[in-house]
């Protein structure tokens, strides 16, 4: 299992502040992703790679990127501060 | 010299209260002679954004990341000019048209540090510190999409002339 926080966008049309994926671990950003869209399929978009930038251990982090189950994980949209 | 450590050379504050230019002002050039420029830029809410009827801002961020993220871009910063003193403050939470949002502020010895630094670090938050900004208008609310125009400004600093 792998806790995903969620931010702006993602976190109000969810209305999850985080969700606890079931997968095995350790697997890659890209399998998250994909979970994510068959558990959220009327939002797929939201995880959609030209949407949404994951996080791992408040790092940005490709769909290469290894993930442990105690790692902290985050999918946000591009971000748009200052 | 500057008198004081490299971590109280840098201030990074994420924030809902507003902040005080001239505070801020102070914290960059107090007691250091050697301080020969402060350049500040102050970023505001305005009136005409997405939409033509603003009437304000809500601001979330990735509490723990945002922080460690502006660390990483002042340290960038740091090791590409001789700068001083540098502050970074993003407010979060709700605005209201001719709010103050944002402060960077550096100092060096000389203008031409101070100006690229206080560039650079603002080029780097808008595209990779994580805030995200929801307009309020007279019709609603809506998330502010990112911009193409912020990507190239920021990598104009990966292609240095």
């Amino acid at each position: 299992m792998v806790r995903i926080y969620f931010f702006a966008k993602i976190k109000e049309e969810l209305s999850l502040n985080f969700f606890d994926l079931d997968i095995e671990t350790p697997c890659s950003v890209s399998e998250i992703r994909n979970s994510l869209i068959s558990e959220f399929n009327s939002h797929k978009y939201l995880f959609n790679i030209d949407y949404s930038i994951c996080a791992v251990n408040q790092e940005l982090s490709d769909d290469k990127k290894c993930v442990e189950s105690n790692d902290e994980v985050a999918f946000f949209p591009p971000v748009t501060g200052g | 010299m500057s008198n004081k450590t490299p971590t109280e050379n840098i201030k990074i504050s994420i924030q809902e209260s507003d902040f005080s230019i001239e505070k801020e002002n102070h914290f960059l050039s107090n007691q250091a002679p050697e301080i020969g420029a402060v350049v500040t830029f102050t970023g505001r809410v305005r009136e005409f954004s997405e939409q033509p009827d603003v009437t304000g801002l809500f601001l979330e961020h990735y509490p723990g990341m945002t922080e460690k993220s502006l660390k990483r871009i002042i340290e960038q910063a740091q090791q590409r000019w001789d700068i001083q003193r540098i502050s970074v403050i993003h407010r979060i939470g709700s605005l209201a048209v001719e709010d103050q949002i944002v402060f960077v502020g550096v100092s060096s010895a000389h203008r031409e540090a101070a100006f690229e630094a206080a560039r650079y670090i603002m080029d780097y938050l808008k595209t990779e510190a994580p805030f995200w900004k929801k307009e309020i208008t007279r019709s609603g609310e809506h998330w502010v999409e990112a911009r193409e125009k912020d990507q190239a400004a920021r990598a104009r600093w990966s292609n240095p002339d």
